[in-house]
């Protein structure tokens, strides 16, 4: 275990210093300064993945939670950079992830899992919600862009329009695709936490406070994007909606650990 | 001494006027740097022609520059004396750093500029395949080219539009990613337009439509830009399908207003819409501007554009300049060690004849010599060579001797003159 933390704990300063060379090289306009926050980011998922091999997780808390979601994201980011650029979500994406992985580290560690590895199933499970939930916090990061590009479009004030935000339309789209794809790994985990239900308990949910808590979740999420597709919602309005739905989902998760 | 040089004039030393008289056809260069190659005078050329530019850049053993000045005036009609008053001249360290301004646009009348990139490659190419660059020049525009890219990635000097028409094209690429998907409407068909329809073309876009009072004007336009033209009636029925409506007209009253826009943007399902009004008085209501997804651009906003960016590229200035600098004196040292390094390799190659010389000598008074024996002071004498060698050569490499002093170490060493 504490190795693991160890491992954590050098993912975690190597996460703050990409965070930290990418907002300079924003700061500055030095573009080859974001690929080096790039690599460290890479070093501390690979520390990362260490530390996940090194304690395996017996049931979910919070700290794997956010660990995982960490790990998640960072490891959906690198694979994506590997084949297009990305413009302007590395200086909102790496200090998350460092901040994900600091309150990982800060919440109280539990006992480890004993010899027995979790049902692949129930991996799975944890998994694909744990990649919706990223794919959600993505998606609010592009409406956050696009709601500074449309503050610094908006006022003219053009010493406050960074060069390296993206298009409105590339903010929005990026968004709108980072919620669908969210919401359909999300449902997969719903999906598949039932048929782990199945075959550990033989029922597919036992309508326990966290099982309603995820799916009344799951719902959220359906609703923003019946929401956005009907109004086309942007802007200062579609940003707040997500974050009440990512309020809620994360709420939803919280449930499972106080109940 | 092998030397490069400069003779030069642009927007900064001589009018219109004078700089019409200079810009030479570069067919008409070839034969008059041929001339002065096959006088002596120099051992390559390149005639830089740009909007705002005539520059000859030369290199040659000790070329005579008061010369080189009578002819370069003469090629624009002047005498010497005429000229004087607009010409500059640089040699060495000035004419490799003045290249490395120009080509990195730092020299232009619009700082930052990119076209005068292509312009000194094209020119350099040109002179290269009539034969008439030598090593010098051709590591000088290398150089020069590596330096430009540097500088443009380094402090990205050429960010930013710095023209109306193309300030109102980069504000559009703010909010939308790909120009070529986009619906474009003009409102008006006078030159204003034109020159909107122009960086328009160069940024992809094709779907244009144009409304204008007169149906003739707008399909005279439209004609020219294979696009659509409509009559001014039909404007509320096609704003819903324009992402950016360009709008320049005489009008005295707005023809577009904010009620107009929101319906539009309803039935777009709240789409972005950029309206650019480059009228005065304006064609589009300000009212619009305050419409959520709608961003409005006015002709004083456009110059703002501009002008922050003008001051931005001056500031990267500093930054720039430095490149420049570090450049130049990395050219000067390879540029050193390139004079020398004949030099060098003469002494290195009458070194390994004297010694296989003797080798030969040594072997046929003893021909019992085993292989081992025979590999054995050769490698003796090799490394003896090697160590007696190592501190003239380093030395030579640091004073970088002259013309006349290399001639000298050649007479002390015993080298054939050359």
């Amino acid at each position: 275990m504490i190795i693991a933390k160890g491992f954590l704990f050098a993912a975690a300063l190597l996460y703050l210093a990409g965070a930290a060379i990418t907002a300079a090289a924003f700061a500055r306009s030095r573009r080859s300064w974001v690929v080096r926050g790039e690599a460290l980011v890479a070093g501390g998922l690979a520390l990362h993945v260490l530390s996940c091999i090194s304690c395996p997780y017996g049931e979910m808390n919070l700290q794997h939670v956010f660990s995982l979601l960490a790990l998640v994201l960072t490891a959906i980011y690198l694979i994506l950079r590997l084949f297009r650029r990305i413009e302007g979500l590395p200086l909102f994406l790496f200090p998350l992830v460092f901040c994900l992985s600091l309150v990982a580290l800060v919440l109280p560690q539990e006992a480890p899992a004993g010899p027995d590895l979790p049902h692949f199933l129930f991996l799975l499970h944890v998994f694909a919600v744990i990649a919706g939930i990223g794919g959600f916090l993505v998606g609010i990061l592009y409406a956050f862009l696009y709601l500074l590009q449309e503050r610094a479009l908006k006022t003219k004030r053009w010493d406050a329009c960074p060069s390296f935000l993206p298009p409105l339309a590339k903010c929005d789209a990026w968004s709108v695709h980072s919620l669908w794809g969210g919401f359909s790994l999300y449902s997969l985990g719903i999906g598949l936490g039932m048929v782990w239900s199945a075959v550990s308990k033989g029922v597919l949910t036992s309508w326990t406070q966290k099982e309603v808590a995820a799916l009344v979740a799951w719902g959220v999420f359906a609703l923003l994007l019946a929401i956005r597709l009907k109004t086309g919602l942007r802007g200062k309005r579609a940003f707040l909606l997500y974050t009440v739905g990512i309020l809620s989902i994360l709420a939803a998760i919280a449930g499972i650990r106080v109940f | 001494m092998w030397m490069l040089g400069l003779l030069g004039l642009n927007h900064t030393t001589a009018p219109v006027e004078v700089r019409e008289r200079f810009a030479l056809a570069p067919e008409a260069f070839a034969p008059a740097a041929e001339g002065l190659i096959g006088e002596g005078m120099i051992t390559g050329g390149v005639w830089l022609q740009t909007c705002n530019r005539s520059e000859f850049y030369y290199a040659g053993e000790d070329p005579p520059e008061a010369r080189l000045r009578q002819r370069f005036a003469a090629a624009g009609g002047l005498s010497a004396g005429e000229a004087d008053g607009y010409l500059y001249c640089h040699s060495g360290r000035d004419a490799v750093r003045h290249l490395f301004r120009v080509v990195s646009g730092m020299d232009s009348m619009i700082v930052g500029e990119p076209q005068v990139f292509g312009q000194v490659k094209e020119a350099y190419d040109l002179a290269l395949h009539a034969g008439l660059t030598d090593p010098l020049l051709n590591e000088l525009f290398q150089r020069s080219f590596a330096t430009g890219k540097r500088v443009r990635t380094d402090t990205g000097l050429g960010e930013g539009a710095v023209s109306v028409p193309y300030a109102g094209v980069a504000l559009a690429k703010k909010v939308f990613d790909d120009l070529g998907a986009l619906e474009i409407l003009f409102v008006g068909a006078g030159e204003m337009a034109e020159l909107a329809l122009l960086h328009l073309r160069e940024s992809g876009v094709w779907r244009i439509r144009i409304v204008n009072r007169t149906l003739e004007k707008a399909a005279e336009l439209a004609g020219r830009f294979n696009a659509r033209a409509h009559p001014l009636a039909d404007l509320a029925d096609l704003l819903p399908q324009a992402d950016l409506v360009l709008s320049c007209t005489a009008s005295a009253e707005p023809l577009v207003d904010a009620p107009m826009v929101e319906e539009a943007l309803r039935r777009r399902k709240r789409k972005p819409m950029v309206f650019i009004d480059m009228a005065v008085p304006a064609d589009i209501d300000r009212a619009v501007g305050r419409l959520e997804e709608a961003y409005l651009y006015t002709i004083d906003d456009l110059k703002a554009v501009v002008e922050r960016n003008l001051a931005e590229r001056a500031r990267r200035m500093g930054a720039a300049e430095a490149i420049v600098d570090a450049e130049a004196d990395k050219f000067m040292e390879r540029w050193a060690s390139l004079q020398v390094s004949p030099l060098i390799q003469e002494i290195q190659a009458h070194i390994a004849a004297l010694q296989r010389r003797e080798m030969e000598k040594l072997l046929k008074r003893n021909p019992g010599f085993s292989e081992e024996q025979v590999k054995a002071v050769q490698g003796y004498s090799t490394a003896l060579l090697n160590k007696l060698l190592h501190a003239p050569m380093t030395q030579l490499k640091a004073i970088r001797p002259e013309r006349h002093q290399q001639q000298m170490i050649r007479k002390f060493l015993g080298l054939e003159e050359k």
